[in-house]
């Protein structure tokens, strides 16, 4: 069960470093805020305007405040080296990279639990929006993020600009994901069309990146 | 290289560069004959097709593009897995190759599309289920080579690529599906009426030349990049086994002056 | 080759053993075909100016980094196998520990790292070993450079190697620190553990190191085995033997290849062509 409390040991140490650097959630809420606050400059928000792409400015929002968490995923042990520290272990590289995922999941998740509510108020979401369907797709969603995140962090941390790099792996394989949940979330808002198969869609790329990520784990954490 | 038992094996197993064959030549005029008869067979040997026009000959060159280009990242996808099972690197020169001629490809797929959808069509560009998906495929395997450029270090290429290749063509059905419902739900404003209904045994001839020639031009060129990564692999090896003999023959005064 | 040892069965596995370990950093050789072995319990300085290779070794035998070329077994075991990572440890300039956290928040991640059964006692026993006891509380960012040592160095022991890795570990260090850390050593090297520390500051550990290995320009250019008191012959005069190739005044002795009983004339035998006096 080694595997089990070093994952569990690894997010308590992420929240932990968050809880007292703060260096990605206060980036992250206000990276959002900003993202939601220029689209209703741009866009002239108003319910009509919801009803069309809402989804689509919540998730892009989303992306990019998880954007941050992702970065931070794997340079928050830049400090001292102590990626190096890791690999030296003999430690499994899964369940380290396990923890990772499930730390970037819980920060994102909370962010965009404070964004949620916000993004109601600031659009005017309609009345007839299933609220249970949005968080549904925002779990499965932040996970399709999450998982293949922090697996194309470790990716960008060979790189010399690995803040640069990131989004460059990440979103092109995200694409999938991405139509997903802005569909499916459309779908919620507007309580029109079928969700249930985006949501199938979303938690088949989900297993899919998760068993991959594990599988692959080593060759994202192996020595240089 | 003088054989000095204090090279490691690793270098000493590098693939050797293959000795220029005339076959190459045969090959590369081969592909060549063969693309002049599929450009004879698309511009002049097949009818023109009737409500479209002299446009559709453009679609002799756009179609196999795109079959051959994923088959080139078929192939890519292969060398990842080879790769990391054996560590080879005759499989990472492999997936190199088959990354940047499948891209060449599907570029030449991507530019004919919208020469030939303005005038059919009346635009550019429309994303149309076939469109996106190849489209997100170009974008992909772009990150691929951006992968491979942002990292430093030739040890670790290899081996983040090959993880990369394999990320990239898991998504490709999950895409497939994802733009066929996101599209069905909004179909396409312009539906190509029946293109392979009834047609012309000529026009069939056609196809079947350009795919055929496309087929020999992308194993000549993925042969022609592959050796040149072997070739790279060998002198990189020569180099380093003259720095590391150098050392055991106790040239320390006068070695290669990098670094005092 | 183990069977001509006189040591018999326990020697035949020495603490670490590399085998032509070359390393390139692009086209640059940092290590070029080093091969040397150190059996358990002994110690052996690395030599070198900046610049020679000597982090760069220490990192490829702690598993920080691969070897381009040829391989590194610790107590039997070929890196990066998860055995020989149990065995090594790294002391080096960076500590390892995330500042933002305490020290001992820090050692309970890394107990966690390697798979440590009973954490708590584990660390107390590192700590105390390397003189750490008071420091456990503090965050990483409030360290002194003396305490920081202090710090990482319980980290390396806490997995209890057979194999302490030091990479410049007294430099930037004040006396009194310089002191307690050589004291920590010592009795490390009494407990049976084998000690690699690469430092510039020969004079603190040439009296009591067994081998001396030298890289320049990422070659070993002289491999020294040197038994207990180097008696008589300053290691200045062995380096310069090495690079001039002449024999240095007062030698004579270094002209025996057998300088010792317990295995250095293997350690020679790996790499007969190796420059040698």
């Amino acid at each position: 069960m080694s595997f089990v409390s070093l994952t569990l040991e690894t997010v308590k140490r992420d929240l932990r470093l968050e809880l007292r650097t703060r260096e990605a959630m206060s980036a992250m809420l206000f990276y959002a805020l900003l993202v939601i606050v220029i689209f209703s400059f741009a866009f002239e928000a108003e319910a009509s305007l919801t009803t069309r792409v809402g989804g689509g400015l919540l998730w892009v929002a989303f992306l990019f405040a998880g954007m941050v968490a992702l970065d931070r995923a794997l340079g928050r042990e830049q400090p001292d080296n102590c990626l190096a520290g890791v690999r030296m272990s003999p430690a499994s590289r899964s369940a380290f990279l396990a923890g990772k995922f499930a730390s970037s999941f819980l920060m994102m998740a909370v962010t965009e639990a404070i964004l949620l509510p916000l993004f109601a108020v600031l659009f005017n979401a309609p009345p007839t929006a299933h609220w249970g369907g949005i968080v549904g797709t925002a779990v499965l969603g932040t996970w399709a993020l999450a998982t293949n995140g922090t697996y194309f962090s470790a990716m960008s941390n060979y790189a010399r600009q690995r803040s640069l790099l990131l989004p460059l792996l990440l979103l092109p394989v995200s694409v999938p994901a991405v139509i997903a949940m802005v569909q499916a979330t459309q779908v919620y808002l507007t309580g029109e069309g079928v969700a249930h198969y985006w949501l199938k869609l979303l938690f088949g790329f989900d297993v899919i990146y998760t068993v991959l990520g594990l599988l692959l784990a080593d060759l994202v954490l192996e020595a240089e | 290289m003088a054989t000095n038992g204090q090279l490691p094996e690793e270098l000493l197993r590098i693939p050797q560069p293959p000795a220029a064959k005339n076959w190459v030549r045969l090959w590369a005029s081969i592909t060549f004959a063969l693309l002049l008869l599929g450009l004879y067979e698309a511009l002049i040997g097949a009818p023109t097709e009737a409500t479209m026009g002299i446009y559709q000959r453009i679609f002799y060159f756009h179609v196999p593009a795109a079959m051959i280009g994923f088959l080139s990242f078929f192939i890519n996808f292969l060398a990842s897995i080879w790769y990391l099972l054996k560590r080879s690197p005759r499989a990472d020169a492999l997936a190199i190759a088959t990354a940047e001629v499948g891209l060449a490809f599907l570029s030449i797929n991507l530019t004919t599309g919208p020469i030939w959808a303005k005038p059919v069509w009346g635009i550019w560009w429309t994303w149309d289920a076939r469109l996106t998906l190849t489209l997100i495929i170009w974008v992909m395997y772009v990150s691929y080579i951006v992968l491979r450029q942002f990292t430093p270090s030739a040890e670790l290429q290899p081996r983040l690529s090959a993880a990369l290749g394999i990320f990239i063509f898991a998504a490709v059905p999950i895409d497939y599906m994802a733009i066929r419902w996101w599209r069905t739900q909004h179909p396409a404003p312009v539906i190509l009426g029946g293109k392979n209904s009834g047609l012309d045994p000529h026009m069939y001839f056609a196809v079947l030349c350009c795919e055929i020639a496309f087929l020999a031009l992308m194993a000549t060129l993925v042969r022609f990049r592959y050796e040149q990564e072997i070739v790279k692999h060998w002198l990189e090896a020569r180099r380093r086994g003259v720095l590391l003999t150098q050392g055991e023959l106790g040239v320390t005064d006068q070695g290669p002056g990098i670094r005092s | 080759m183990p069977a001509e040892l006189p040591g018999g069965g326990r020697e035949a596995t020495p603490a670490l053993q590399c085998r032509q370990v070359s390393r390139f950093f692009g086209s640059f050789p940092a290590l070029r075909n080093v091969s040397f072995r150190l059996e358990r319990g002994r110690m052996l300085a690395l030599l070198g100016s900046n610049g020679a290779g000597k982090s760069t070794l220490l990192r490829i035998i702690a598993g920080a980094l691969r070897p381009t070329y040829g391989t590194v077994s610790i107590a039997g075991v070929e890196l990066p196998g998860e055995g020989a990572k149990r065995q090594v440890g790294l002391l080096s300039h960076e500590s390892f520990l995330h500042p933002a956290l305490s020290v001992a928040e820090n050692l309970a991640y890394y107990g966690q790292l390697y798979g440590i059964d009973d954490a708590p006692a584990a660390i107390a026993a590192a700590a105390e070993r390397a003189g750490a006891q008071h420091l456990l509380k503090l965050r990483v960012a409030e360290l002194s450079q003396g305490m920081r040592q202090k710090a990482a160095l319980t980290r390396t022991l806490l997995h209890r190697p057979s194999l302490l890795l030091l990479d410049e570990p007294f430099a930037s260090l004040d006396r009194a620190s310089v002191a307690s850390l050589l004291e920590s050593l010592r009795q490390l090297r009494a407990d049976g553990i084998a000690l690699m520390i690469s430092t510039h500051t020969e004079h603190l550990i040439e009296s009591w190191a067994d081998q001396f290995l030298h890289l320049e320009r990422g070659m070993a250019i002289s491999r020294q085995g040197i038994e207990g008191e180097a008696e008589g012959r300053r290691l200045d005069d062995h380096v310069a033997a090495a690079v001039t190739g002449r024999e240095a005044a007062g030698g004579g002795r270094a002209s025996q290849p057998a300088l010792n009983q317990r295995g250095e004339s293997a350690n020679q035998g790996v790499d007969p062509r190796g420059v040698r006096r």
